[in-house]
This record gives structure tokens, C-alpha cells and sequence, in this order.
């Protein structure tokens, strides 16, 4: 196998924490990792919408990731970190607990999602990546950062 | 809006001649780029246009075609005639081409290249084009379209050129005169790029005589967006790198930073600037545009411009020049009427066209009215119903302005018969359609006989719109100037009377009318007790109210303070926060924090405010409004400042005149200051010589004097700089400044102003003025009996104060049904009334009707007063029996006009006691 095939079999991951979970998603879709914490409440936003932070003189709406999962809200920490994204035009903000790593794992070794997880709700899963220590779920972006929302709700 | 009627005016275009060539300059230079565009990429396209061969693309012909054509139209309205005549034969072949009338090839293609290239290079040099010699190259061009062999010119200036000079180094005349063909050997070919490609495309700028292909680059709007984001960033870094600073002891370091600073700010602007242009390069192309169909339709027609320099998005300027245009000519078609109709109507023969840009809330309105026929809205009905757009029962359910936005309907033409004007089938839905998809809408309103109004909105993510920020519930917010119509205080004590509640919304009572108030800080999630909190600590407790407009919609915003205000960038929000309608975007304020920014519409919905929701009657009872709404309670202020920029206003009323002076004409006499006139000399005082306050730069040469009458003689007041003049609602705070010659404080445009009373200044800086020229019966009441209906507070104590000051006896009463009732009791009868006119609950004509229908109080003189009087209320005043009709501040002439009225017949009283005693 050449190294070009290898490349393409590979799929590169930043991973990180929501509570005990570990998620990932493709690096080709993560602007820039920071540690911004001076976020602008937006009063009557859906629940799961934390507020704004202008970055490079962009508004960056940012989403709590816990919220979204239907996780419990926590303070910030020193590990929290923000996701920044590209979807459709807009940049956005995925606030999660901590990023882990950044993985590359074998386009074989991920699995399409498991139908009755007690963990993971499938409709935020486009697959899992079982690691010697870990399960990867990869969210599926597109409902991630959707605007309309099943179950959280919108204040 | 203040910054908008600065720039109107002086830019309006008026003067025809010297307008003209002005315009035609601009015409020629938008000519030159859009043609350097379209001949940006001809040989590539007719390079591959000869590669077909026989097997052409349709539609890479047609591009060209369209290009050519469009170069010689605009050549020809421009009269470039040689332009024209030689991009005209060109058009001839592409368009045998295009009929597949002419088979490409290299020789008919090569003559192509060349033509195009000549016509290049007399684009480059429009001035001399006339000179250029085109007839070989046209008579090429015509045997090629005719199908005859191609002339073999033997030596023609063109190949003679081409022959003998390289590419670069023609000069201007031999150019005029040999037209300079570039070797295509020598010139790589751009390559074919697809349409709206983000790709930067060069201007050609092989020409070293040609300006404007100099001048200009086109970049990408991409990476103008780019550079401004970048820019905000290096500003918001900038911010902190200064707070840092501030603290340092290194100088070195601090004057490194300011620079920094400095530039950071300009960069910024200049970035701003790049993507901004003013709209006046659409509206310059109307005012031909408009005369030249007027002249067509045998129609007077004059175009008035406004806002000219309201910069917008260059997208959005490109979008709707169409639109607009349409409209235009919708307005002269349709709209205006011929001369002699107009004449039959009487109105002015001439018709106007007015076009009024300004930004409002973020976007950008233009406004486009004429003053023709209007839109009947029966007529609109009646179509309706012919095209089956709507039924005889909706349409006569229709209100008249539902009935007239019928226009926008898809295939709806208003003109009885099409003409060839704007009758082309592109009707107001494409207009519609078009400014829809920029996000904007369109509205339209029309009074027949009187003319239509078109209301254009456009969005604006770009546009830098002036705004106010405020302070809710520990937030910021901004709400543009455009929304805001005027802020309120209202003072902690008198909240009862002027915040009443009325099925348990709280409202706002103001000059007799009553609006509903909107606590921000609550309706944002905040549980503090709105209003006041802010305010707690600071001395005096008063309620912020921001009164917003939408639409005619006007509601009460309450807020914890008016902070400053800003020029701020509008940024829109993300799919996320679309659901929030209470904002229009968020901005990033200079201290580098994101505020929202609030739509007043949608507060107003989030709030639950519907213009229909609270009971019509209800409110009208409530509001007490007096019978005749004639004009608001408001007055017009002469607002300037003095030193150290602190700002004050006087009433317009009582100022002669403003007179622009150099201190080198002020001279010293005595322990006065007077100005010297050839014959006379005005008295000057200063307020520094009464009120505390910064004094007068010495070393200012350019002054003001404010120039006003007391005791019969002029005197003038010394000001640094007078600043505008405004309307300004009467809410005067008496409290904050108790200061001998100023008589309170408004807040105007966030800023604390200091009202003067001239009387008062005057008095303590030399109260001789005041009496040197009186006779002393003119200024003596004698005791009289006057009674005072007057709602406002303020009004009512100084009326009263002056008045007993000159020996009358006053009653005050603080509306017209307390003065009815006192002038039924009042034993003797009172010798005067005085009145307020815009009271609550009785009015002061209402008032005076009753007065003069009562026998017994026929012949008491009734005395009017008001803000402000135009002689429509003047007139209103005499028919409801009103015998003078006088301005609130002007103490002089009221006091003298009351004795003027006394009966003859009254004794002299010297004291102030009354004949009750």
C-alpha cells in the first residue's frame, strides 16, 4: 500500500470531552481551537446558544455542545475550550469541556452508529471509532449546529 | 436626522451647464471601466470563437455581442462617435455570426482582433477618439458582414503601426492619429475565466497616457471583507495594548502606542472606506435620464437628490441602479402629468421628483416621491378584479393602501395603455423581486392628486450607522439614531403624573398624547426592578426613556442610562439567533465588547405592543388630549456652546439674529464689552460673567454673538459656537441647574443642555438694560386679575413668577377645565385669561370657544400661548376667539401685550395683594 493510500484511509479526528463521553470531529472542519470565555449572552437565543464573540471582527455564534446533547450545563474550567467551525457562511463556536488529542484512525475502523446505545443518541452520530481505551463517536455536524432543535429546548 | 440635512443641499444638483460636464466627466470615467471590462477578455473570446469554426458557442457569442453593444450605446449617448461607429461594425459581424450567417475564420477573426484592439486603445484616450482614424478598419468590417472579400488595404495606418512600433511606446498624438494596434504575439491571452469568478482581473494597463486605468484595481470583495475583519481585530488588540499602557511610566512606549493607535484607526477607516460607495454614483445617471424623458413625454420634470453621499455597499449600488431607474421612469410616465393637466390641477406646471437616501436602522432607505397624479386606488381594485387577482368581495374589503400595493402583483401595469417607455412587460413585482433578493423590501404609498411616495429598504451588513447605546440590566445595547425620534427623562417625582398605567401597562404621558413604555432591562430577563436602578447612586433619580420609532409606530423604551454614542458596524447574526427578533444584529462596541443591536419593531412585538392590542377609546380618554391636536408641545431651541465645549440653547423665538464676529472686533468700554457697527454698537455679555463656566478662549478669533432684545435695545450674546438648531420637546428639568439666568436643562442628543433665560442673564449682569428704555406703565400690570391655564409645571412657575414680578395677580390652573371652572367662580371676574393651548383634558381654543359663547366673559381678552405659532395656528386662534396669539418666552412682549389688553378703566393697584383681601 503506498503512503498515498494510507493518507486516504485515514481520517484525522480532534477529539474531546463532554462530560464522560469522548467525541471527535474531522479536523478539515475546525477553524481554530481557543480558550475564549468573554461571551455575549443574547437574551430570548435557544437555550442551547451560550451567546456572541466577535473574532477577527466576526460575530461567531457559540453553542454549548453539553446543551445541544442534552448534557447538564457546567461552569467554565480551565480545560474549556471552543471549536470554532465553518458552516454554511457562518462561523461557530462548539463549546466543549476539554480537547483531548488529536487521533488519526483507519476509515475502517468506524463504525456506523450503534442503533440502541445508552450512551449515545443517534441522531448527533455519524459513526464510532472503537480506540484500545475509548469509544470516538464522530458527531454529524449538520445536526449539531442545525437551528432547529428536537430536544433541547429553546427558552 | 442631523447628518443627513448637513449634506443636503450642497450637493444637490442644480445648476445645469456646469452640472453637466461634471456629470459627463463621471459618465465617461464609469464608461471607460465598464468598457475595459468588456474588452477585458474579447481575445480570448475571439480567439475561441475562431477555434469553433463553424460549431460556435452560442452563448460565448452573445457574451461578446452583448458586450460590444453595450460599448457602443453608451459611446453613443456619451457622443463618441468614433466609438461608436467602429464597436457598431464590429456588432455587425458578431451578430452575421451569431446567425450563423459568417463562418469564423482567421481572417475575418484577425480583422476582429484588430478592431477590438483600436477600440481599446480609443476607450484609453476618450478625449482624443474623435481624431482616431477607424474607416479602414470599418470598411473591413462592413465587407465582412456583407459577405464581400475582405479590402487588402495595402498599407493601412493600423498595420503601418503595428509594423513599426512595439507595444509600449506610443505617445498620445501618434497614437491619435496612427492607431496603435498591440501584436497579439505579443500579449498573452487571459485566460477564459467563468463567470464570477473571484479571480482578480487587472485592468489593462498597457496604455501609459490612459488615467483611469491607472487609478483603479479591482480587487476582490472577498478579500476587502477579509481586510476589514482583520482590521477590527488589530483594533480590538489595539484597545488593550493602550489600557495596558495607560499604567506604564515608560513615555517612550506610551507615544510608540499612540501612533499606533492613530494608524490602527485610520487603516481601519480606509478599509471601511474601500468597500463603501456614495450612492450619488447611481443618482448622478438620473438627472439624465429624467430630462431626457421628460423632454420624450413633453413633461417638466424636476429631479431633486438627497443623500447623495450615503455610502453603501458597492454590491448593493450595482443592484439596484435597475430598479431604480425603473422606477423612475414609472414616476415620469405614470406618475407626473403633463404640463397643462398639472396647470388644470393647479400645481406648478413643472413636476418634482424627489430621491432621498439616508441609512435607517442598519439598512439603507431610499425614498422616491413625486408630486404627479398619484395611484387610485379604485382603479387598482377594478384591475384587480378584471385579472382575477382578487374578488369583488375582497376588493371592496381592501383597504385603500392594501388596494394600492396591489402594483407589486405580478403582471400589473397601472398605465391605461403600455408605451414604449416603461410599458415593457418589466413591471413593479420585477422591481419587487430584484430588491427582495437583496434582502430589502419595498413599499408604496399614494394619495391621488397628490403624488406616490416608493420606500425602498436595503440591508446593509457593511453600513456604519450612527447609534446610542444604552445601559439595561447591566447590559449594553444600541439602538441606531435613525429609530430614535427623542430621550425623556423623567424626574423620580414627577413619575406619578407622566408614567400612568393603564390596564396595567405602564405608558408614557407626552405633550398630551400617551405612549406605551417597554422596560428593556425586564423584557431582556432582567428581575431587577427596571427603570431607576441604575440611577440609584447618582444624584438625582430619574427615568431614562428612549421614545423609538418603526414605522408610525412610536413606543417608550426604558433604560438604566444613555450612554454615548457610536458609529457602529452592523454585523449580522447567525441562523441561530434568527429567532430573536427584538435585534437587527450585534456590533462590536470600540471598548471591544459585542452589544446587540435593537430593531424596534421586533422589541415591540417581543413586548407584546400592537397598535391594535390596547383599546382605542381607552387611550384617547386616558391621553386626555385637548380637542385640536394642533402641533406638539415642543419648541425650538438655538443650541451652541461656550469654553469648554459645555452646551446651552435658547429659544429661538426671542433670537434677532446670529452674527459671526472676530474678536478683534470686540472692543472694551468702560468695564462692558461692545461690538462696534459703522454707526452703532451692540452690548455683549457673556455667560461666564453669571453663570459658572468655563469662559471664552481668549485667543478664539471666530466667534458668535446670538443676538436678542431686552428693554427695548439689542444685546448680544458671546458664544464659542452655535451648533444647531432643533425641535425640542418641553421637558426642562428645573431641578439639576437652579442658577440665576439659566432656567433648567433638557437632554438633547445624550447630552445635558442648559437652557438660558436672556432676561435672567441679562438681569444679573447689568439689570439697568432691562428698564434704561421702558416706559413705566408699559411694564405694569396694575394688579390685575390674570388667570393662567398652563399644563406644563415649568411654564406654569415662570409665568407665573414673571408676571407677579411685573404686578399682576395670577391664578394658575393647570388645564382648561380648572380654568373653566375658576372663571365661573372667580368673584370679581378675572381681567385676562391667559392660556396654554395644548392642555390636557380641555385645550386652550376649546377653552376659548366656551369663553366666548358665555355672555357675561364675551368681551375678556383671551391671550394665547405657544411654543411655537405659524400662522395656520394664528388663523385656528382668531376663529376660536383668541385675541393675541404669543410665543411662551418671550416675557417682554407678553407682560406688555397683558397691559396692552387691560380695560382702560382699571385702577392702579401698586401692590401684588389681591382684591380678595
Amino acid at each position: 500500500m503506498s503512503s498515498v493510500d494510507i493518507a486516504k484511509n485515514l481520517r484525522q479526528l480532534v477529539t474531546f470531552r463532554l462530560g464522560e463521553m469522548t467525541l471527535g470531529i474531522d479536523v478539515a472542519e475546525v477553524l481554530e481551537i481557543n480558550r475564549r470565555t468573554d461571551c455575549h449572552g443574547v437574551p430570548h437565543a435557544p437555550e442551547f446558544v451560550r451567546g456572541l464573540i466577535s473574532l477577527r471582527g466576526e460575530m461567531v455564534t457559540l453553542i454549548d455542545a453539553r446543551c445541544r446533547l442534552g448534557l447538564p450545563r457546567v461552569e467554565p474550567t480551565e480545560d474549556t475550550r471552543n471549536l470554532i467551525l465553518r458552516s454554511q457562511g457562518e462561523m461557530i463556536g462548539l463549546t466543549v469541556d476539554q480537547v483531548t488529542d488529536l487521533a488519526q484512525v483507519d476509515r475502517a475502523q468506524v463504525l456506523p452508529p450503534p442503533v440502541n446505545s445508552h450512551m449515545v443518541d443517534g441522531r448527533f452520530c455519524s459513526g464510532v471509532v472503537q480506540r484500545e481505551s475509548d469509544l470516538v463517536v464522530i458527531l454529524d455536524l449538520d445536526w449539531l449546529v442545525g437551528e432547529t432543535c428536537t430536544e433541547a429546548t429553546t427558552s | 436626522m442631523s447628518y443627513i440635512s448637513a449634506t443636503v443641499g450642497a450637493r444637490q444638483l442644480r445648476g445645469r451647464a456646469e452640472i453637466v460636464s461634471y456629470e459627463d466627466q463621471q459618465l465617461i470615467g464609469e464608461f471607460t471601466t465598464e468598457a475595459n471590462e468588456h474588452l477585458a477578455e474579447i481575445e480570448s473570446q475571439l480567439l475561441a470563437i475562431e477555434a469553433q469554426g463553424a460549431e460556435i458557442d452560442l452563448d460565448l457569442v452573445n457574451t461578446l455581442f452583448r458586450g460590444v453593444h453595450s460599448i457602443k450605446g453608451a459611446a453613443g449617448f456619451l457622443g463618441l462617435h468614433r466609438i461608436n461607429d467602429l464597436s457598431h461594425s464590429l456588432e455587425d459581424v458578431l451578430n452575421q455570426i451569431r446567425n450563423r450567417r459568417i463562418v469564423p475564420n482567421s481572417e475575418n477573426v484577425d480583422v476582429m482582433l484588430r478592431a477590438a484592439d483600436l477600440l481599446r486603445t480609443m476607450v484609453a484616450d476618450v478625449a482624443t477618439s474623435h481624431k482616431t482614424l477607424i474607416e479602414p478598419l470599418v470598411e473591413q468590417l462592413s465587407a465582412i458582414s456583407e459577405g464581400r472579400t475582405i479590402p487588402q488595404l495595402e498599407v493601412t495606418p493600423s498595420i503601418a503601426t503595428k509594423q513599426s512600433q512595439p507595444k509600449t511606446s506610443a505617445e498620445p498624438e501618434s497614437r491619435a492619429e496612427f492607431p496603435l494596434a498591440i501584436p497579439l504575439d505579443a500579449q498573452d491571452p487571459p485566460p477564459l475565466e467563468p463567470a464570477g469568478s473571484p479571480e482578480i482581473k487587472p485592468v489593462p494597463s498597457e496604455k501609459p497616457g490612459s488615467k483611469v486605468a491607472e487609478q483603479n484595481i479591482r480587487v476582490p470583495v472577498g478579500v476587502l471583507d477579509e481586510l476589514m475583519n482583520l482590521a477590527g481585530e488589530l483594533v480590538l488588540s489595539r484597545n488593550q495594548l493602550v489600557r495596558k499602557v495607560a499604567t506604564d511610566e515608560d513615555h517612550e512606549l506610551q507615544s510608540m502606542v499612540a501612533r499606533l493607535d492613530q494608524v490602527t484607526a485610520e487603516l481601519q477607516e480606509t478599509i471601511m472606506r474601500t468597500r463603501m460607495q456614495p450612492l450619488g454614483t447611481v443618482f448622478q445617471k438620473f438627472t439624465r435620464v429624467v430630462r431626457d424623458l421628460g423632454t420624450k413625454l413633453g413633461k417638466q420634470v424636476e429631479l431633486r437628490i438627497e443623500g447623495h453621499d450615503v455610502e453603501v455597499d458597492k454590491t448593493i449600488i450595482e443592484a439596484i441602479a435597475d430598479p431604480l431607474t425603473h422606477l423612475i421612469r414609472n414616476a415620469i410616465d405614470h406618475g407626473i402629468e403633463t404640463p397643462d393637466r398639472r396647470a388644470a390641477a393647479k400645481k406648478p406646471t413643472s413636476g418634482e421628483i424627489r430621491l432621498v437616501a439616508y441609512h435607517q436602522a442598519g439598512k439603507v432607505r431610499i425614498d422616491l416621491t413625486d408630486d404627479g397624479k398619484g395611484i387610485d386606488p379604485a382603479i387598482l381594485r377594478r384591475k384587480g378584479i378584471e385579472k382575477g387577482i382578487l374578488t369583488e368581495e375582497e376588493a371592496a374589503r381592501l383597504p385603500d393602501r392594501e388596494a394600492t400595493r396591489l402594483i407589486f402583483h405580478p403582471g400589473f401595469s397601472t398605465a391605461e395603455q403600455l408605451t414604449d417607455v416603461s410599458g415593457r412587460g418589466v413591471g413593479m413585482d420585477v422591481v419587487q423581486s430584484n430588491i427582495q433578493r437583496l434582502g430589502g423590501s419595498v413599499d408604496i404609498t399614494s394619495t391621488v392628486g397628490r403624488g406616490t411616495c416608493i420606500q425602498l429598504t436595503l440591508p446593509l451588513t457593511l453600513a456604519i450607522v450612527p447609534a446610542l447605546v444604552v445601559e439595561a440590566a447591566g447590559s449594553r445595547y444600541v439602538v441606531p439614531q435613525g429609530n430614535i425620534a427623542e430621550l425623556v427623562r423623567v424626574r423620580h417625582e414627577d413619575r406619578a403624573r407622566a408614567m400612568p398605567k393603564i390596564h396595567g401597562q405602564e405608558m408614557l404621558r407626552l405633550r398630551g398624547g400617551l405612549l406605551p413604555l417597554v422596560g428593556l432591562g425586564r423584557l431582556m430577563g432582567s428581575t431587577d426592578p427596571p427603570a431607576t436602578q441604575g440611577n440609584a447612586n447618582r444624584r438625582i433619580l430619574a427615568t431614562s426613556i428612549l421614545v423609538v420609532e418603526s414605522g408610525n409606530f412610536r413606543f417608550g423604551l426604558v433604560v438604566d442610562r444613555f450612554l454615548d454614542s457610536e458609529e457602529i458596524v452592523v454585523k449580522s447574526l447567525g441562523r441561530h439567533l434568527r429567532q430573536c427578533e427584538a435585534f437587527s444584529g450585534a456590533t462590536v462596541l470600540g471598548n471591544g465588547d459585542v452589544a446587540m443591536i435593537l430593531d424596534p419593531a421586533g422589541v415591540a412585538l417581543l413586548a407584546g405592543l400592537g397598535r391594535d392590542e390596547l383599546p382605542e377609546a381607552e387611550l384617547d380618554a386616558a391621553a386626555c388630549e385637548s380637542a385640536e391636536r394642533i402641533s406638539a408641545d415642543s419648541q425650538t431651541l438655538l443650541l451652541f456652546t461656550c469654553g469648554e465645549g459645555d452646551r446651552f440653547a435658547v429659544p429661538m423665538a426671542l433670537v434677532h439674529r446670529v452674527e459671526r464676529i472676530r474678536a478683534c472686533q470686540i472692543q472694551t468700554v468702560g468695564d462692558r464689552e461692545v461690538l462696534s457697527y459703522r454707526s452703532s454698537t451692540l452690548p455683549l455679555v457673556r455667560l461666564e460673567q453669571a453663570i459658572p463656566t468655563a469662559p471664552i478662549m481668549p485667543d478664539r478669533s471666530g466667534l458668535f454673538a446670538i443676538v436678542f432684545q431686552v428693554g427695548g435695545r439689542e444685546v448680544g450674546l458671546l458664544v464659542s459656537q452655535v451648533e444647531d438648531i432643533r425641535d425640542v420637546p418641553n421637558v426642562v428639568d428645573t431641578a439639576t441647574f437652579r442658577q440665576a439666568g439659566v432656567i433648567g436643562s433638557v437632554v438633547i442628543g445624550s447630552h445635558t443642555t442648559r437652557l438660558i433665560d436672556l432676561y435672567g442673564l441679562v438681569e444679573s449682569v447689568s439689570p439697568v438694560w432691562l428698564h434704561k428704555q421702558n416706559e413705566p406703565d408699559t411694564l405694569d400690570g396694575r394688579g390685575a386679575k390674570v388667570l393662567l391655564a398652563e399644563d406644563s409645571d415649568f411654564y406654569r412657575q415662570q409665568v407665573t413668577s414673571y408676571l407677579e414680578k411685573a404686578n399682576f395677580q395670577v391664578t394658575a390652573v393647570c388645564d382648561g377645565t380648572q380654568a373653566w371652572q375658576a372663571l365661573g367662580e372667580a368673584d370679581p371676574p378675572f381681567d385676562i385669561l391667559l392660556t396654554d393651548l395644548e392642555m390636557p383634558k380641555l385645550g386652550g381654543l376649546e377653552l376659548a370657544r366656551r369663553v366666548r359663547q358665555q355672555p357675561a366673559l364675551e368681551n375678556m381678552p383671551i391671550v394665547a400661548l405657544t411654543s411655537l405659532a405659524s400662522e395656520d395656528d394664528r388663523a385656528h386662534g382668531v376663529a376660536a376667539g383668541v385675541t393675541d396669539y404669543l410665543v411662551k418666552m418671550d416675557r417682554e412682549q407678553l407682560i406688555r401685550t397683558l397691559v396692552r389688553r387691560l380695560p382702560a378703566s382699571r385702577p392702579v393697584q401698586r401692590s401684588g395683594v389681591g382684591e380678595f383681601a
